[in-house]
């Protein structure tokens, strides 16, 4: 075990096994507490969903199931490449680690220029809740529930509330991504340097831990804001 | 190599499999979901989400190759989620049964507009009709 001044063990720490272990249970906990802070919203998008169902229905099939396909994609690309740089980093190939970060920062930044497009267009059509939310349910659906004058007023209403839980999660996971990115860059530098190998490398297989659970997040965002409800039009 | 026993070096080949199979999945996902199915649609889609998000925790998270504390970890966060979901619905479900008056707990979906603080002017002089 190496006792060099510089060694990337602390000195609080056995040996860099003890380390590790301390580092990704570390991580494991933030996550936990990541899935709580997410959770918040998966539950009132369930209650709110649970009581309104077919508004609910009705304002998700406005939400382009392209673009979130397309991001779909994307973000699972960039858990591939992720993967591979923490593997890069366990075997201390410092120039493969560099592309994969840099891969999987490309295709964060991807992703949140498709987004920037979604939301660009919700604008537009004042699908954004506040003052100006408007919302004109499909002619063809109007006859197909029989929706009643009034029963479109509250639809309005309804669908603001789906806008509104669609911006706070999407936002909220938007965020994380721009976080990502920024942890990414500054993952370079260490990386770049050739910081990483078999013993030490927790900073990248941690960020590739937070990576992932982004993209867990979006995985269930996907089907919940876009594709359910999506039935209504067969 | 005891010292790196805890590190688990996953051959390219898992990764690119779990990936494959991700984005089979995504196709399907958004495929299947133009179908209408009733209330099967929403199992459908769930199941597909929960079997995508297993293969990211296991082979991309290296959850499958982690010590039992870890997976205690996992385990416990998703029994907290089902203990967050679980007990919220629980309150709307039975809202109503509890307190059928609409006057005293209103239905969370039939009014946007905050209550009236005035109450029913039980005790402050000037909030009347």
């Amino acid at each position: 075990m190496s006792t060099h001044a510089d060694s990337a063990l602390a000195h609080h720490f056995e040996s860099f096994e003890q380390q590790r272990t301390a580092a990704s249970l570390g991580m494991w906990l933030f996550l936990a507490q990541e899935l709580m802070f997410f959770g918040g919203l998966f539950t009132c998008y369930l209650i709110y969903r649970s009581l309104n169902s077919l508004d609910f229905a009705i304002a998700s099939s406005e939400l382009d199931i392209t673009l979130g396909g397309i991001n779909t994609a994307v973000l699972i690309t960039s858990s591939l490449t992720m993967a591979l740089g923490v593997k890069a980093a366990q075997l201390a190939k410092k120039n493969q680690l560099i592309g994969y970060l840099l891969a999987t920062i490309l295709l964060a930044c991807c992703f949140l220029v498709i987004k920037y497009f979604e939301y660009a267009a919700k604008f537009e059509h004042h699908t954004v809740p506040g003052q100006h939310f408007e919302f004109h349910v499909p002619p063809d659906l109007i006859e197909k529930f029989e929706l009643g004058p009034e029963r479109l007023v509250q639809m309005e209403k309804r669908a603001e509330i789906f806008f509104s839980v669609y911006f706070a999660m999407t936002g909220l996971h938007g965020l994380h991504v721009l976080i990502g990115i920024g942890i990414a860059i500054w993952l370079l530098f260490p990386a770049s340097r050739g910081k990483f190998n078999m013993d030490y490398h927790a900073p990248v297989e941690n960020f590739g831990l937070y990576w992932h659970f982004v993209d867990l997040v979006w995985i269930f965002l996907f089907p919940l804001l876009y594709l359910l409800g999506r039935n209504i039009h067969a | 190599m005891s010292e790196h026993g805890d590190v688990h070096v996953s051959p390219n080949s898992t990764y690119f499999g779990v990936f494959f199979a991700l984005c089979v999945l995504t196709v399907v996902t958004a495929w299947v979901a133009f179908y209408d199915f009733g209330p099967f649609n929403d199992l459908v889609a769930l199941g597909i989400a929960f079997t995508k998000a297993s293969l990211v925790v296991l082979f991309f998270m290296h959850v499958k190759y982690s010590g039992r504390l870890v997976k205690l970890i996992v385990i416990a966060s998703l029994v907290w989620l089902g203990i967050m979901f679980g007990l919220t619905i629980i309150d709307y479900v039975s809202r109503e049964a509890v307190t059928p008056d609409p006057a005293v707990v209103p239905s969370p979906y039939e009014t946007f507009e905050p209550k009236s603080l005035s109450g029913d002017g039980d005790h402050g002089g000037d909030a009347a009709h």
